[in-house]
């Protein structure tokens, strides 16, 4: 669980894994969902499959939602 | 595209997985791959926490508080904010009408005054309004005031 405080928007969020773990990358380099999956995969050391596809991408729209992220 | 989440192949044990933190490589490379997929099947992965009575930025400036409140509305107020009798010395009368958020905003922050109040009045008002505790009248705007929105 990682705590966060949106300063924009005065809320406080938590964020369980692999949410933190996307932020970190797309602050890394910013990218699409399915190069971000890819790249999650990477760093946690596992296959990446369409799943995983299908979980970052849904990830990511919840991040959209609440602000976190932006479609560039 | 949903498909997936209807599956029941969560294993139950995926909970004592995470927990093992110093599990070998395999294991944790396991719980990792349990993780995600515990996110894939529509647990909550983003919970958040709103201040209390903060409420939207535009509602914030929209609330007033009344000085005093109308039980109270034929005390005068002290300089330090404490109701008293009328014509107690150091003390003004009441603004005739409710104050409003954004005026009180900007005299807690950067103590201005209200408008058409002198500035001992004004900080006898404010004093007033530091000291509503929750349950009295004007309480739920003055916390509003002071939360980020």
């Amino acid at each position: 669980m990682t705590l966060l405080y949106h300063k924009p928007s005065g809320v406080t969020h938590f964020l369980a894994s692999p949410l933190p773990e996307m932020l970190a990358l797309l602050r890394e380099v910013p990218c699409g969902a399915d190069i971000l999956a890819e790249r999650l995969c990477h760093r946690l050391a596992i296959p990446c499959n369409d799943e995983a596809v299908t979980v970052v991408t849904e990830r990511l729209a919840e991040l959209a939602a609440i602000g976190l992220v932006h479609s560039a | 595209m949903h498909g997936e989440d209807g599956q029941p192949e969560d294993r139950p044990d995926v909970a004592s997985d995470i927990g093992s933190v110093e599990a070998p490589s395999r294991a944790q490379k396991s719980s990792r791959r349990d993780l995600l997929r515990l996110s894939a099947l529509g647990g909550a992965a983003i919970i958040t926490i709103r201040p209390g009575m903060a409420q939207a930025a535009a509602s914030v400036n929209m609330c007033t508080i009344a000085v005093p409140d109308a039980a109270r509305s034929t005390k005068w107020i002290k300089s330090d904010g404490t109701l008293v009798s009328k014509n107690t010395a150091n003390s003004y009368p009441g603004p005739t009408s409710p104050l409003k958020a954004a005026d009180i905003k900007n005299a807690i922050n950067y103590n201005t005054s209200y408008p058409g109040y002198t500035s001992a009045q004004s900080s006898a008002y404010t004093n007033y309004i530091k000291k509503l505790t929750q349950g009295t009248a004007g309480f739920t705007c003055f916390a509003s005031i002071q939360n980020p929105a």
